[in-house]
């Protein structure tokens, strides 16, 4: 059967034509790596111009390997963001552990939202643009979540994030970073003792949240 | 609701009875108790939720899930295996000790992961897999049983294996040489036989090695991958998205997500060997990340290093295994045992030598000569005394082309620019013969061309060429002498020997071709071509290992230890002191300069008319002493000796740069550079002279296109430095924080001069952050360098303390700290606000007078001045 423009990668396929006409948003490793530097000296403006850049790049690589892996669109999370790290952080300075994760901070935040708007994309596709309530029987199964607990879980992290932001960016950290608690405790300049109260909490509320029925549209 | 309130309550009360949960919620609002309560019920609920990233290996490193955790010993998996034991889990899945009832025996059943078996396609995949994995039968490998269903859940049935794991032996620390010689041929001969069968392990690590009673046995094929039925199995990156292997063994291909074959095992292997010699990773990092950087970029540390008692031929063995590129690795695991045995093997040999030391150096040679050999390039071009123009071709003029071999193996590189070296060095101390530029000649390398197109290119009579090849243990090399006009063969001769017959052969090589080419050979011709030589091979070996490191590592710590090895082997060998002495004058400035200068004048006692020990002794009275002028007395006694030597018009030309001759300084090095062009020490010091000079942004050009193409970070410095001189802070900083990285002892320098640069940006708070690190980069340091007065200078510079930073510059001339003439005290852009003062013009010029004022390339020059430039 011919492969129709959408099976061959869908809404990634078409932003990544849209992005790779000229766009401005592509990053050079070099401006990556300054951006970081900057993002260490606590420049204003240089983390929202890092997220840009790490995320039209991650969604450039995304659309890549939807082309290539036809069979089934799951997205390699990890697959994109070792491809993104390989174009970018090879400049970094060996020794700037702090650059390296402030990239993969940066990385997480871009990919969560790469995730979620593919995952709203599909859905729409499938059933005309309501998303369904998530199944929290199969919680196990969110090491590799199907569209519909993405997008539940990226609202409840979105209304996590204004009454406890710091939880809420832990969450990201971890579950679309791949962080440890170390590691946040470290970026974050908290304890990991905090990180791991945030933790727990921000856990137990996410899925109070998501037992909820959803409000009504 | 107040938030704070209620997540305090929560973390008070996880885990506690629901009496206790009542109690501390006591008085709150009916609302907010409601919300804790309702984040308690979750939270006892389940605690795996979310627990496994998206993102796995890439920062924290952390694969395996507790999601898998639901099994228990007891269990009875598919009617017939009782669980006895978790014995594990990663990545992978999960491993149990259990007992097959129907036939009453010990196994071990490995759930793979559900996802592997998620779709019809993974089903037949793993079936697939497991299938090639059930056929195996080898005393080495562990066998698989079979392949079983729990429900849904697929389950490997394999043997159980008693004994401990490799990894777990390594805790205790390295292998002796004979446990790791029968435990590697023993992996290698499962290797070897998995391979044959189309079975590529693809996770072979240390974990997976079990050491048991009847010998080693390698396990945990489960990602191994039928190789050529399923490529887009083959890869990396898993479908599902998840980094297969373990970063620390995985091979570069691995980590590119590209195809892998039976080689990436051998690339894996090599880490394993390199494991048990040294007791330590080949590649680990402090993040995984950073594993994965370095599995692509760097080189291990030199397993020598780390186990000096191995027998050299086995580093190489490990050397060879963990080439980046498969092809160059050893093809198969057959290879790999025979190089092994026959390493270990000649050991013995080696031991009852009575120089351990240089054994080993010649050892390496051999071990390097005994993988592919290809002595690719051996080039030397001299240009003579007299006559400069190199279009008319005098009656003894001559160019040595690159000597051909088998393609490609870095290994043995230093092999051929070292023969190289030492028969140019040799020919170039004949008066009368003019050698054609060695750069020149070099790019003949790995060409074919004729002998009369380059005879009339290099503007030379003759032409020296021929062959390297090895012929079982031993090594021919093929040379003749070729008439260019006439195009008939003056001289032709095979030389054939063992390893330690090289030096030999070269010898011989060069007496035959000078013989040819100068009619009047003389007796002190021919001793001239010995000067400051050896007889022994080792010691010679040693030594071109070290200029070798020197010059095209750029790695003086290296070069040193070669040196002063070759100096323990023969006491008598001058260019070997000579050597020594400038490794010290070109690397971290040494407590043992003392040292340094008593080898170059020891080498001139061996020998006076000994131009390498000129150039030693002259580096050391101008860098080290400051004695510019005796220093320029012993470079030029140098350049009188051997004029055409690259090496010294270019040292000669900084130290003309230091004591503010600048136009001749240029003219020095860019002489240097025609000589030697192809020398990217030389290149990039050259460039960094325009900064010197007063032409940063020139120098900024050059350095940038260098450190494209080239190995040599250290010129980031001078990019750095160039950037502060043009005021160009954002760029300064981006630079020396690559710089940072070059070496541990850059930290300090870096920190200080982006503290100078932030000063500048008006960032204070991060200017003085940097300032404290490097206050305390200092303080790391003082003990180990004779002098970190200079460091205290520029630290008390950028802090504003302008009275200390002038007597830390006081200091540092007296404590002859070389920091003053390498940083280019006089110039240096963190005194900015000293500038003015007379006491740091009377400190700085006292020291050095470098480009006080902005000279012009030396093309641009009519005359060039000899006068000193005055201060500005």
């Amino acid at each position: 059967m011919p492969a129709s423009p959408r099976d061959d990668g869908g809404l990634f396929a078409a932003s990544a034509a849209a992005l790779n006409s000229n766009s401005p948003m592509t990053p050079t490793p070099g401006e990556v790596t300054q951006l970081l530097l900057q993002v260490k000296g606590q420049q204003p403006g240089a983390e929202t111009r890092l997220l840009e850049l790490v995320y039209g790049e991650l969604r450039k690589l995304a659309a890549a390997h939807m082309r290539r892996e036809r069979s089934d669109h799951t997205l390699s999370a990890t697959a994109l963001a070792h491809e993104a790290w390989l174009r970018f952080g090879k400049d970094l300075p060996d020794a700037d552990l702090h650059s390296r994760q402030q990239f993969f901070a940066v990385a997480a935040t871009a990919m969560r939202r790469i995730l979620v708007e593919h995952a709203r994309a599909r859905t729409a596709e499938k059933r005309g643009g309501v998303a369904q309530p998530i199944r929290v029987e199969n919680l196990d199964a969110f090491s590799t979540p199907d569209d519909d607990q993405l997008i539940s879980l990226d609202e409840a992290l979105a209304a996590l994030s204004e009454l406890r932001p710091r939880a809420a960016r832990i969450v990201e950290l971890r579950f679309f970073g791949g962080f440890s608690h170390e590691q946040i405790g470290g970026l974050l300049g908290v304890e990991r003792r905090t990180v791991d109260r945030d933790w727990a909490f921000a856990r137990a509320w996410l899925l109070a949240a998501l037992r909820r029925p959803p409000p009504a549209p | 609701m107040n938030w704070d309130s209620i997540e305090a309550l929560f973390a008070r009360g996880r885990g506690q009875s629901p009496e206790a949960r009542e109690a501390l919620l006591g008085s709150l609002d009916p609302e907010e108790a409601a919300q804790v309560r309702s984040l308690w019920a979750s939270d006892d609920e389940t605690r795996s939720f979310l627990d496994s990233s998206l993102i796995t290996g890439m920062v924290t490193g952390v694969t395996g899930s507790d999601a898998l955790s639901a099994r228990r010993p007891g269990a009875l998996v598919a009617g017939r295996f009782t669980l006895v034991e978790r014995l594990g889990a990663g990545g992978m899945g999960e491993v149990f000790s259990a007992r097959d009832e129907t036939l009453g025996r010990a196994v071990a059943l490995k759930f793979v992961r559900p996802e592997l078996a998620a779709s019809d396609h993974a089903r037949a995949r793993l079936e697939r897999e497991a299938r090639a994995l059930c056929s195996l039968a080898h005393p080495n490998v562990c066998t698989v049983h079979d392949l079983v269903w729990d429900g849904p859940d697929p389950a490997l049935v394999m043997e159980c294996l008693g004994g401990e794991t490799l990894a777990a032996r390594l805790e205790r620390g390295r292998l002796e040489l004979g446990e790791l010689v029968s435990a590697a041929t023993a992996v290698l001969s499962g290797l070897a036989y998995t391979h044959r069968a189309g079975v590529v392990h693809r996770d072979l690590k240390p974990a997976n090695v079990m050491l048991t009673p009847t010998g080693p046995k390698i396990f945990d094929f489960g990602i191994a991958s039928v190789s050529g039925s399923d490529k887009a199995a083959a890869t990396t990156i898993t479908r599902e998205g998840r980094l297969v292997g373990s970063t620390s063994y995985m091979s570069p291909e691995q980590v590119n997500g590209q195809p892998v074959d039976a080689r990436s095992d051998i690339f894996a292997f090599g880490c394993l060997l390199y494991e048990m010699a040294s007791g330590r990773r080949a590649f680990a990092r402090e993040t995984e990340l950073a594993t994965l950087a370095a599995v692509l970029e760097s080189e291990p540390q030199p397993v020598q290093e780390l186990a000096p008692d191995l027998p050299v031929g086995v580093a190489a063995v490990i050397a060879r295994c963990l080439q980046k590129e498969p092809e160059r690795r050893f093809q198969d695991a057959t290879q790999i045992d025979e190089a092994l045995r026959a390493a270990a093997a000649s050991r013995s040999s080696a031991v009852v030598e009575r120089a351990p030391k240089g054994a080993r150096a010649w050892a390496r040679v051999a071990a390097a000569l005994a993988g592919v050999v290809a002595l690719a390039g051996v080039v030397a071009y001299y240009a003579t005394r007299g006559s400069s123009s190199p279009s008319a071709p005098s009656r003894d003029s001559v160019a040595v082309l690159p000597f051909s071999g088998p393609q490609g193996d870095a290994d043995i590189d230093y092999i051929a620019d070292g023969l190289a070296e030492s028969v140019t060095n040799s020919l170039s101390r004949l008066a009368g013969i003019r050698v054609a530029p060695r750069s020149k000649a070099f790019a003949y390398k790995g060409k074919s061309v004729s002998v009369e197109d380059a005879g009339r290119a290099l503007g030379v009579k003759m032409i020296v060429m021929g062959s390297v090849a090895r012929a079982g243990s031993r090594i021919r090399v093929q040379a003749e002498l070729v008439d260019v006009a006439a195009g008939t063969q003056l001289w032709g001769q095979q030389f054939e020997g063992g390893e330690s017959d090289l030096l030999g052969m070269q010898t011989e090589l060069t007496k035959m071709v000078s013989l040819r080419l100068t009619s009047t050979t003389t007796a002190a011709a021919t001793a001239r071509l010995q000067a400051g030589s050896t007889v022994d091979p080792k010691a010679y070996q040693a030594y071109l290992r070290g200029r070798h490191a020197q010059f095209s590592l750029g790695d003086s710590a290296k070069a040193n230890a070669y040196f002063r090895e070759a100096m323990a082997i023969d006491p008598n060998y001058a260019l070997a002191y000579a050597g020594f002495a400038i490794s010290y004058v070109d690397g971290l400035p040494a407590a043992t300069m003392a040292r340094a200068k008593a080898a170059a004048l020891r080498a001139l006692e061996i020998d006076p008319t000994l131009a390498e020990g000129h150039l030693a002794l002259g580096l050391i009275l101008g860098w080290y002493e400051f004695d510019w002028a005796a220093a320029e007395q012993s470079l030029k006694r140098a350049l009188d000796l051997q004029p055409n030597d690259a090496l010294t018009h270019f040292y000669y030309g900084w130290l003309l740069v230091h004591t503010g001759r600048g136009n001749d300084g240029m003219a020095q090095a860019q002489l240097a550079f025609g000589l030697d062009p192809l020398n990217s020490y030389i290149e990039m010091g050259y460039a960094q002279m325009h900064y010197a000079c007063g032409q940063p942004r020139v120098a900024v050009e050059r350095l940038r296109s260098l450190l494209n193409s080239s190995d040599y970070t250290w010129g980031t410095w001078g990019l750095a430095y160039s950037h502060l001189m043009l005021r160009e802070w954002q760029e300064a900083i981006r630079v020396l924080e690559i710089y940072r990285r070059t070496g541990a002892d850059s930290q300090v320098t870096a920190d200080t001069y982006q503290a100078f640069a932030y000063k500048q940006l008006g960032d204070a708070a991060r200017s003085r952050q940097l300032l404290n690190d490097a206050r305390r980069a200092a303080e790391r340091l003082a003990p180990r360098l004779p002098s970190v007065a200079y460091i205290r200078a520029t630290l008390a510079a950028v802090a504003g303390q302008r009275e200390d930073a002038l007597e830390w510059l006081r200091r540092a001339v007296v404590e002859h700290d070389s920091a003053m003439p390498f940083n280019l005290a006089s110039v240096d852009p963190v005194f900015e606000e000293l500038r003015a003062d007379p006491r740091y013009l009377a400190i700085t010029t006292s020291v050095t007078k470098a480009g006080l004022t902005p000279c012009q390339p030396p093309r641009e020059t009519t005359a060039a001045s000899s006068q000193p430039v005055p201060p500005r």
